[in-house]
């Protein structure tokens, strides 16, 4: 959050200085109502004081945000002065008492302005509501929108020269043998880093814990440009193998030692099995690229280490001065191709090398929705303010007759513009106070629904200047659309009073097109309210091969190197395994490296012993997944062929492994995989024999496809690399009752079969299952609340314009009436007029639609942007709303009495 | 020399340069006076010689401060007149701006 961050000094000056711009540009504008005379000098004279005036302020300290509403009033404030000015030049003589007596008239005329047009809301109550709560929705949506697309997606790095980091080749997982090449090679970069999120476990006094850093090359701060506040850095010794240092992040000093660096600095922490002596401390404030982080572990560099070679890790690096992105990618690429001669990479792994700016590859993954909600925004802003145009347009028809009577009277037409525009800005206010109201409730119920895991959820905070952008805009809209009223107002002046009622006709016909734009976003905003709909009930019907239901899981770590052989880690899982499933309520338990959903897990390269790949060929990955013995019946995957894994499948057995049905018809495409040997490198080296095939589990989520997948009994699974991470367990237990009933008790007899383990991560597969549709269902929740207010406005506007229709020409029906036209013939001409408006609206709004398909496909799952059913559904929902709201109106009209309407005329 | 007619607020902005006010903010500060009044008073008081004005040197105040230079105003003769006329025409004058001490030139309140 906000807060953490931190105020620099710099910072608060900067902030200062753009305020003190903001007010220089009021004034620069404002001074345009000055004669032209002076205008120069004065606005010359005005800057000159305002910048001094702050200065002063600055030197004091009074910087707080009184003083700065202050400045920007006094900025506002010269309009007075200006406007006096240009009125004296045009009135010639004339005195400053006189101007004084004159402004205070106009602010007499300013509140009766204000009781006018509160007295002419309150008119139409139903209007007014709406208009408020919709420029509120419009305001509070706009100002949460842009507060996340800004913490998500566009607020810079907090780091200094952010815009030189970059992320270096993302889509590949790098190994410290290829990173040594790196820094070696590439001149590029002025520092480069490896990197890794990582979790250790951490012995206190109170037992085990979990606790989250990344561990990082000795350049790692120096590429983000930040050092330690407390202690020391990492330097390059310590990536020496044996090197058990780490740095606390503010979050862990806090948490662990409260706060204070002394007691933290050269304490030895009892972490992943080993004494780690605490060098250095981080400032608050640095986000070292994993959420929660308590420390950053420098990452062992070692040629002669099991996972040299092991691709999982991440670079990142600071560009040299000067060098641009571009031409790092160039370099990369070249790079590439060297490094990939002789490691067999295809063509298209090589085209792929480059650098991404650290920012957009953060940024990545939310950048398709923060675009759709945008635009969804931008939807609800403009129907907000048609609405209120529309609503305005009404009231000035409705006065038509009161205006030209005031005008005849002696009204200036700057008067009755001016009451015209208080009604809109009476709106917008009331709109903006509750739309904040909206956008602070509103915030972070939205983050609360967000996925957890999405990057950089920490720094979304309520702007202040969305919220102002917000408010500002919406008032200029409503101000720009109270012209349309106002200048009615003007033209009706200038007409006679006995004029006939024509001037109706054309607002009519203005109105007709407000309703009409509104009808097209409604419809824009229902299709895409549709499509997302529909995805996500695709989603939820997708099968996700595994029974979540009543599972509740935690992740389990013991220590790690109290066991020699996997004989013995095997035997504790046993014993642990039988200990829970005889607790009372447990049904079942079985262990995984990786649940779905939950664990992306590890991905390696697989390939039928017979064919291993050609030089340039590319390679086949498999997502490598260790699982005990009742795995497969615990989570409801049926074995489709062969048989699961045993107590037999020991490591001294026949390396097994078990493929998913995806897997097995990839990797032998005309022939049955039972029995058939592959290959996978990257575990133990032996041939491995499929022994069984299983139904495919949907391993990450419902959107992604199901990866190749095998199977292996987890005491055979003894990758080469990260042996000790597969101590590591994700355990899960199938409860009779509510799964959550049970964490109590598991818990308990965790620490009473092993003190020293670590619990964390407990949870539900039905949670894990919520949390993968989180994003989804946020989409589609806001751009439908977005969708249900534009059909709504849609129908308020049609039927507001078909009342009017009638009214203006019940005397036209009464006659048709009276000249023996049906009812239904008087019925069926308001209803087409409805039909008309809502046809044009839906006819553009669907073709908007079409346009904006770009916008949404990426957040679409197994449906297409242009989904027909989807489109018809929401033109015919439109033209059914349509006739449904100018039903009543056509009946009015049906109704009309001609001969006591021809009497009362 | 446009004829003035002395009001009352001119009559406290004139108070408010003869005791020590420069520049308008400034003024608008000490006096109350709302915006409107008084940057028209200080044009209409130099256009009839009661004030004059000059710029602060450009070059100190940028080599200084680095902000642009500001305008400054100061009683005439003429205005020093005007003010006498001012406190005897409007007694209760004087009461309306506090009698606080003149600034050092440059600074404000």
């Amino acid at each position: 959050m906000k807060e953490t961050r931190g105020t620099r000094g710099g910072e608060a000056a900067s902030d200062g200085q753009r305020l003190v711009g903001a007010a220089l540009l009021i004034v620069g504008a404002l001074s345009f109502a000055a004669p032209r005379a002076t205008r120069a000098e004065l606005r010359r004279e005005w800057t000159g004081e305002l910048v001094a005036w702050w200065r002063e302020r600055a030197q004091r300290g009074e910087t707080g945000i009184g003083w700065r509403l202050r400045l920007l009033a006094r900025a506002v404030l010269v309009l007075g002065d200006a406007w006096t000015m240009r009125r004296l030049e045009r009135g010639g003589v004339g005195t400053v008492a006189v101007e004084r007596r004159r402004r205070e008239i106009s602010m007499r005329d300013l509140l009766s302005d204000l009781a006018i047009a509160l007295r002419s809301l309150r008119r139409r109550p139903a209007l007014a509501t709406i208009c408020v709560l919709t420029l509120a929705l419009g305001i509070g949506a706009t100002a949460v929108v842009t507060s996340l697309a800004w913490g998500l997606v566009l607020e810079p790095l907090d780091y200094p020269q952010p815009e030189k980091l970059v992320d270096v080749w993302p889509e590949r997982w790098w190994s410290k043998e290829l990173f040594e090449r790196i820094r070696a090679e590439a001149t590029s970069f002025e520092k480069v880093a490896l990197w890794s999120a990582s979790a250790h476990r951490l012995v206190g006094d109170d037992g085990g814990t979990i606790l989250q850093g990344p561990v990082a090359s000795a350049a790692f701060l120096e590429v983000l440009g930040r050092s330690v506040s407390a202690g020391r850095g990492l330097e390059p010794q310590d990536e020496r193998p044996g090197a058990d240092v780490a740095l606390l992040t503010d979050e862990g000093l806090r948490r662990r030692f409260a706060s204070s660096p002394h007691a933290a600095l050269g304490r030895l922490l009892d972490l992943d099995g080993r004494r780690v002596e605490v060098i250095g401390v981080l400032p608050a404030g640095l986000d070292v690229l994993q959420r929660d982080a308590e420390l950053v572990r420098p990452s062992e560099l070692d040629p002669e280490g099991s996972d040299w070679d092991a691709n999982y890790l991440h670079v990142v690096a600071r560009l040299r001065d000067g060098v641009t992105v571009e031409a790092a990618t160039a370099e990369l690429g070249d790079l590439a191709r060297r490094w990939g001669a002789d490691r067999g990479w295809s063509e298209e792994t090589i085209a792929e090398a480059g650098v991404v700016p650290l920012h957009d590859s953060l940024a990545r993954s939310a950048r398709p929705s923060m675009l759709l909600l945008l635009g969804a925004v931008l939807c609800v802003l403009l129907l907000a303010a048609a609405n209120v145009a529309n609503l305005l347009l009404a009231r000035a028809l409705e006065r038509e007759r009161e205006m030209r009577v005031r005008a005849v009277l002696g009204a200036r037409p700057g008067r009755l513009l001016r009451q015209a525009w208080t009604e809109s800005a009476v709106l917008a206010l009331a709109g903006g106070a509750l739309g904040t109201g909206v956008a602070v409730l509103g915030l972070p119920a939205v983050v609360d629904l967000l996925p957890q895991e999405t990057p950089r959820l920490e720094h979304v905070a309520l702007d202040g200047w969305s919220l102002v952008v917000a408010v500002v805009t919406t008032v200029g809209i409503a101000l720009l659309v109270g012209l349309a009223p106002a200048l009615h107002a003007l033209r009706a002046n200038l007409r006679p009073v006995a004029a006939s009622v024509a001037g109706g006709g054309a607002a009519l016909r203005a109105r007709s097109a407000l309703v009409v734009c509104e009808v097209t976003l409604a419809v824009l905003l229902t299709v895409a309210a549709g499509l997302l709909a529909k995805s996500f009930l695709r989603t939820m019907r997708t099968d996700l091969g595994v029974k979540t239901g009543g599972l509740l899981t935690f992740l389990h770590v013991p220590e790690a190197d109290r066991f020699e052989t996997p004989r013995e880690l095997a035997a504790y899982y046993d014993g642990l395994r039988q200990s829970l499933a005889a607790l009372p309520g447990v049904e079942g338990v079985a262990e995984a490296h990786a649940l779905p959903i939950q664990n992306s897990g590890w991905t390696m390269e697989i390939y039928p012993q017979d064919r291993p790949p050609a030089v340039g060929e590319p390679r086949a990955w498999a997502s490598w997944r260790p699982v005990s013995e009742g795995y497969f019946g615990l989570l409801g995957v049926p074995l489709l062929r062969g048989r699961g894994f045993t107590g037999v499948d020991t490591l001294g057995a026949p390396a097994i492994g078990i493929l998913n049905r995806t897997g097995a018809s990839r990797l032998f495409p005309d022939g049955d995989a039972l029995g058939q040997r592959v290959e996978m490198p990257w575990d133990t080296g032996e041939p491995i024999e499929i022994v069984g095939v299983v139904e495919d589990a949907r391993l990450k989520g419902a959107r992604a496809d199901v990866p190749t997948t095998l199977y292996r009994p987890y005491e055979q699974a003894v990758a080469k690399t990260h042996a000790q991470n597969l101590a590591w367990r994700s355990i899960v237990l199938r409860a009779a009752g509510e799964p959550r009933g049970l964490e109590r008790q598991v818990r308990e007899l965790v620490l009473s079969f092993d003190p020293r383990a670590a619990v964390d991560r407990v949870t539900t597969m039905d949670e894990v299952v919520a949390e993968d549709r989180a994003g989804p269902r946020l989409l589609l929740v806001l751009v439908g609340l977005f969708a249900g207010t534009g059909v709504l406005l849609g129908a308020v506007g049609i039927y507001g314009v078909l009342e009017c229709l009638v009214r203006d020409r019940l005397r036209e029906l009464a006659i048709r009436a009276a000249l023996g036209a049906s009812r239904r013939a008087v019925r069926g001409l308001v209803l087409r007029r409805s039909a008309t408006i809502a046809g044009a609206g839906a006819l553009l709004g669907g073709g908007l639609a079409l346009l904006a398909g770009r916008l949404l496909e990426s957040s679409l799952h197994q449906v297409s942007a242009r989904d027909p059913y989807v489109f018809a559904a929401a033109l015919a929902g439109a033209v059914a709303v349509a006739l449904l709201a100018a039903w009543w109106p056509a009946r009015r009209a049906g109704a009309a009495d001609p001969g006591g309407l021809l009497r009362g005329e | 020399m446009p004829r003035l007619n002395l009001t009352y607020s001119t009559g406290i902005v004139l108070l408010a340069l003869a005791r020590g006010r420069r520049y308008g903010f400034d003024i608008m500060d000490a006096s109350g006076l709302p915006d409107g009044t008084v940057y028209p008073a200080l044009r209409r008081l130099e256009a009839a010689g009661m004030v004059e004005s000059a710029w602060e040197d450009d070059e100190t105040a940028k080599a200084e401060k680095r902000r642009p230079a500001r305008r400054y105003y100061r009683l005439t003769a003429a205005g020093q007149q005007a003010l006498a006329s001012a406190l005897a025409r409007y007694p209760g004058l004087g009461r309306v701006l506090p009698a606080d001490e003149a600034p050092e030139p440059g600074t404000a309140r």
